[in-house]
């Protein structure tokens, strides 16, 4: 198993690689000055001509992506010059507010996906499976941005039930103590259970919204993964030994379908930074999403450059750990046959 | 010796008259009467059960012969409520010890199943659930029908893998099923239906799967355990040659009914319906050489789409085929021989045939 | 099961909408729209951009059926236009990435060894990244525009197609009846050509309606931002941007309809492709059953 590992590894990290060189060349070779780029629209030629020097721009490709590479490895992204701060400082900032708004989008729509399924498998009835079907079809067909703006107006303008775009907290409470940098967990920590329950709030309406993405194509999965299982000559067998419709459901059915849904997670990760990317702008969200956005308004390349890559080894990262679970899960593969 | 042969309906008429039947004095354990199931499928309904009846008593061996799609299996699916869409039942009666299991809740039904009627299917190596260990999936089933501790139900299990052959019982109690190989997971599965030691052992095609040597280790098996515990076993199989050392009552079933019932004994000596003979003859013995071509049935079953008229097996039939009687009238089940041979067989020339095999 | 050759598109969706209602609905649903974009704005008489600040922000009403924006534009005649630049550019991104993919995807599959290694980590590299973030970096490289726009999602959009043909190919290789074809002396262009392509029609025509559904929501989302088709040209996601404003003061329509008009298309596309795909291949395995 250890070879399968360090070879899974190896391919995460060729790909890591890949990528950066992507990141480089794309914003390097293609049409346009990357040090006008950089310098802004307005800098004048030998402001310019300076970036370019310090940029290393006269040099020759392969020493420019060698510069690249290293100062990557030292941790350095680059200097936004719109933000007049290091980009890895931006990004380092801004990260809790997006992780805590991407774990609770992912909590939705694992559960709410699953959930669903479940029930539609369970109850065979057309109708509920139906449903789920035209949910998720509109599900995937919704631009998270405009739905965002949609539930915005319904449930904060209209109804009152959600806070609207106003970030994290309501403006009249200010952020907990800091210890990881999410919201909630440190107002928990400090025993500020009112701040708790407003970042709570504030948290669902976006992570709704960017969770209505995966949970079409979780659902989906889970659903044609649980109609398979449910087929299956153990099923039945099961059945056959005394157990009844549900508990076969429960012990059996589900869990072997879930293990097939780990597969899913690069593309669950992929999908909550494109869309954080989207709703964070809407709700003034303070993360690395809004960052993002700003930066490509204000045409800062270096910011997007950084950001971009991050989210290709985080996106990596998420790939590579998915498939060794998916080897530790699973006893066929980890145990191996007689 | 060759009586002659008209309205075969009038045993009188035929010549073989028989004695009114002796009264059963075994108990009933399963009764089925008239069950019918059929299944829509796209070309249009098919019906897989028509009209069945039998009887099995306590600790009796029976086995239904029959080849694939005669439905032998979807008779026994029918039997225990596991009948999955597009299948239906759609008349008859089951009966268990009196009671009549048709419309018993799902909560119901799973006090019958594991705990007095048991199945063992054919295919050991999808049986059972790949993600969980062999111990748990067998104390599952023991704990569903016994209110005992989880150590104790283990310790159930080791036992009873001890007793189907399984060395290293405990540790392998905590193997995964496809660390088991083909044979030892249908011992696995001989041992949790009969963990909760049922009334009625149900095997559907137990040795198929399996290379000739397994097959006779788990034969063994089934019916040592099957003895000891003192239930009944239906053996479902298409091969007649491994009835013989095994059951008592033999039933031949064909395109969805039974075309003869006998004694296992008296079936191999007589039998009474064409299929029936061919079947035997289909079986490879060892005590003899192979003459010539394996011998085969040629043909296949009818369109189960289309309406019956006549005897279903008249085409393949090397008695009947061609025969107005057999294509116009359908041959009623008749009791035939000497009484405690039990010997039924729905063929308008069972005498003929008979007579033949005494002569 | 046989596997039979998959015939013309043509066949192919009279099959699928013999057997399932809501499939049929939603192809005549996707026909209509095609015919309502497409003929539209020659039948609507009223101008995109025509400004007209006597009537701004009205709602929608007889004269105006979808209402008008901040400069009195008529909303229908806009969102028929941006629906053309919306839907129409996320078809040839379908098609681009298409073109691309399969050629890649055959090479890949059909020629394996080192082309196959450097294809396939080419594309995983291009496919880590989200397909909002590589087409953002690619606009903020050239210029803005509908061009940037769809050359950067036409890259990340070929790999998908890319996988899926190597796989088939792979796949169908190692089938029983393209083995004895070549047992018989078929060249391996003649295979190629011959036997596996027909079988991959189907795969590209689902893939590229699931492509064809993601790219027209990047498309908004990239409009949305700013990044892509620069005014005047009139795009639903640029649209949405416009009405922001607006919307939560309770002119909604701005905003609303050309986001309706992406949620309709995209919605039926999937459903489609799902669909489909059911029906083609149940069991996840694509052989086409008679």
């Amino acid at each position: 198993m250890t070879t399968l590992i360090l070879r899974r590894l190896g391919v995460a990290l060729a790909t890591v690689f890949g990528a950066s060189m992507f990141s480089f060349l794309v914003l390097r070779k293609l049409p346009g000055d990357p040090a006008r780029l950089v310098g802004g629209e307005l800098a004048d030629e030998t402001t310019i001509a300076n970036l370019r020097a310090a940029m290393g721009l006269n040099k020759p490709l392969p020493a420019q992506y060698w510069d690249y590479l290293t100062h990557l490895v030292r941790g350095d992204l680059g200097f936004s010059y719109s933000m007049g701060q290091p980009v890895a400082t931006l990004v380092r900032t801004r990260l809790p507010a997006s992780i805590e708004l991407g774990i609770t989008a992912v909590l939705i729509a694992v559960i709410w996906a699953t959930s669903y399924a479940a029930f539609a498998v369970y109850r065979r009835r057309r109708g509920v499976d139906t449903s789920l079907r035209v949910t998720s079809s509109i599900a995937m067909g919704s631009p998270s941005f405009w739905l965002a703006l949609v539930l915005i107006l319904v449930l904060s303008v209209k109804l009152g039930i959600f806070p609207g775009p106003e970030g994290r907290l309501s403006p009249s409470l200010s952020p907990p103590p800091t210890r990881t940098g999410l919201y909630t967990l440190d107002a928990l920590l400090a025993g500020q259970f009112s701040t708790f329950f407003n970042a709570l709030w504030h948290l669902i309406l976006p992570g709704f919204t960017i969770a209505v993405g995966p949970f079409a194509f979780i659902s989906r999965l889970f659903r044609s993964q649980l109609r398979n299982s449910v087929r299956e000559p153990f099923a039945l067998v099961a059945r056959s030994r005394g157990l009844t419709r549900r508990k076969v459901f429960l012990r059996h059915v589900v869990p072997n379908s879930l293990l097939p849904l780990v597969a899913v997670t690069s593309m669950l990760v992929a999908e909550l930074m494109t869309g954080s990317v989207l709703v964070e702008k809407v709700f003034a969200w303070p993360g690395v999403g809004s960052l993002t956005v700003d930066a490509i308004l204000q045409k800062d390349f270096s910011v997007v450059q950084g950001v971009i890559l991050l989210s290709a080894v985080l996106y990596v990262t998420a790939s590579f750990l998915a498939d060794i679970a998916y080897v530790v899960i699973d006893p066929r593969v980890r145990v191996g046959a007689h | 010796m060759n009586a002659p042969v008209s309205a075969p309906s009038d045993p009188a008429v035929s010549g073989l008259a028989v004695d009114p039947p002796v009264p059963d004095e075994r108990e009933k354990l399963l009764e089925v009467r008239g069950l019918r199931t059929e299944f829509a499928t796209s070309r249009g309904t098919v019906a897989a059960v028509r009209d069945v009846d039998l009887v099995v008593h306590r600790r009796e061996r029976m086995a239904i012969v029959g080849e694939s799609g005669s439905g032998k299996s979807a008779m026994a699916m029918s039997i225990v409520g596991l009948l999955q869409p597009p299948g239906r039942v759609v008349g008859g009666q089951v009966l268990l010890g009196g009671k009549d299991l048709r419309g018993l809740s799902d909560r119901e039904w799973s006090k019958v199943r594991g705990r007095r009627i048991s199945l063992v299917f054919q295919d050991a190596m999808s049986a059972l659930d790949p993600i969980r260990t062999i111990g748990s999936q067998m104390t599952e089933s023991i704990r569903t029908h016994q209110a005992i501790s989880k150590r104790v139900a283990r310790s159930q299990a080791v036992d009873l893998l001890g007793e189907v052959g399984v060395s290293n019982a405990r540790q392998r109690l905590s193997d995964y099923p496809h660390q088991y190989s083909g044979g030892m997971r249908q011992r696995v599965l001989i041992a949790m239906a009969l963990a909760n030691s049922p009334e009625l052992v149900i095997a559907d095609e137990p040795t198929t799967a399996l290379d000739v040597t397994t097959q006779a280790q788990v034969l063994e098996l089934l019916d040592r355990l099957v003895t000891d515990r003192g239930a009944a076993l239906m053996l479902i199989t298409h091969n007649l040659g491994i009835v013989a050392g095994y059951c008592d009552i033999v039933k031949v079933m064909y395109f969805g009914k039974f075309v003869e019932e006998s004694t296992s004994a008296e079936l191999f000596r007589a039998p009474a319906h064409p299929y029936s003979r061919e079947l035997s003859k289909c079986v490879l013995r060892t005590d003899q050489e192979v003459q010539g071509r394996l011998a085969t049935i040629p043909g296949s079953l009818p369109d189960p789409t289309e309406p019956v008229t006549g005897c279903s097996f008249e085409p393949r039939c090397p008695v009947g085929h061609g025969n107005p009687l057999c294509r116009g009238t359908e041959p009623v089940m008749l009791p035939f021989g000497p009484p405690q041979a039990d010997h039924r067989s729905s063929c308008h020339f069972s005498g003929k045939l008979t007579a033949d095999a005494d002569s | 099961m046989t596997v039979a050759t998959v015939a013309a598109p043509r066949r192919l969706l009279r099959r699928l909408s013999s057997k399932d209602s809501v499939l049929t609905a939603a192809l005549v649903g996707v026909a209509l729209l095609v015919l309502i974009v497409v003929f539209g704005p020659m039948i609507w008489h009223l101008q995109p951009n025509a400004v007209d600040l006597s009537a701004q922000l009205t709602g929608p009403s007889g004269a105006h059926p979808l209402g008008t924006d901040g400069l009195g534009r008529d909303m229908l005649a806009r969102v028929l236009v941006g629906a053309r630049t919306s839907l129409g550019a996320g078809l040839i991104i379908a098609l681009a990435g298409a073109v691309l993919g399969c050629i890649t995807g055959l090479l890949a599959g059909a020629l394996g060894g080192w082309v196959d290694t450097a294809l396939t980590w080419l594309t995983n590299s291009i496919l880590c990244f989200p397909s909002i973030m590589l087409a953002m970096a690619v606009v903020m490289a050239m210029q803005p525009g509908v061009t940037a726009v769809v050359i950067g999602l036409s890259i990340h959009s070929f790999p998908w197609y890319m996988r899926t043909l190597r796989g088939e190919v792979l796949r169908i290789s190692s089938l029983d009846f393209v083995k004895s074809t070549n047992a018989i002396g078929a060249t391996r262009r003649r295979i190629l050509f011959v036997h596996i392509f027909p079988h991959l029609i189907s795969t590209i025509l689902l893939q590229m309606a699931a492509v064809f559904g993601a790219s027209v929501l990047a498309l908004a989302a990239l409009g949305f931002l700013g990044m892509g088709a620069q005014p005047p040209t009139a795009e639903l996601g640029a649209m949405i941007t416009d009405g922001q404003q607006y919307f939560l003061t309770g002119q909604w329509w701005i905003s609303g309809f050309p986001g309706l008009v992406l949620l309709i298309a995209v919605s039926l596309t999937t459903v489609i492709a799902d669909r489909a795909r059911d029906l083609l291949d149940p069991r996840g395995k694509f052989v086409v059953a008679e």
